[in-house]
């Protein structure tokens, strides 16, 4: 796999990274 | 940009991720193959170039977009370990962290909103070094 297979700690990661995207976007949404 | 502003849950992913590609992508993997990390790590190169090959055949434009820079990004970052040392993977995985948070504070802290912000803030991450 291209990947080396992802495990749970880089789903957690990636998960978390775009969920603290989301964060940021809905906060300056809320801000503006 | 630069990126929305690094937030800890970001940076936390992150830190997750990288872990993920050393800890379980080279090290569990050198031990299951009887192989040593410089091995595992030049055959995922290739594998990795070899799928960047392909990509170009996905279809859907956001799924093929994020799967290849997902891919180049964990091929620069065991690039980057392999010429480091891996046994220096965690200082390398908080250096980059450093980076990014700093490329953030930089930009909404002092740069944005004022002429040429882009290109200052890259002069300014041209003086920062993963180390």
């Amino acid at each position: 796999m291209p990947f080396c297979g992802f495990n749970e700690e880089m789903l957690k990661g990636l998960e978390k990274f775009h969920e603290g995207l989301m964060e940021k976007i809905l906060n300056k949404t809320k801000n503006d | 940009m630069a990126l929305c502003g690094f937030n800890q849950n970001m940076l936390d992913g992150m830190k997750g991720f990288h872990k993920g590609l050393v800890e379980h992508g080279i090290v569990d993997r050198a031990k299951l193959k009887n192989k040593t990390t410089k091995e595992i790590i030049e055959n995922e190169l290739k594998d990795m170039d070899a799928f960047l090959k392909e990509t170009h055949n996905l279809k859907n434009r956001e799924i093929r977009e994020l799967i290849e820079n997902l891919a180049r990004y964990s091929k620069t970052f065991y690039e980057l370990v392999d010429k480091l040392g891996l046994e220096n993977y965690s200082k390398i995985i908080k250096s980059l962290n450093k980076i990014y948070f700093e490329m953030d504070r930089k930009y909404y802290d002092e740069l944005e909103g004022k002429e040429d912000a882009m290109k200052k803030l890259v002069n300014h991450l041209n003086k920062m070094e993963v180390k």
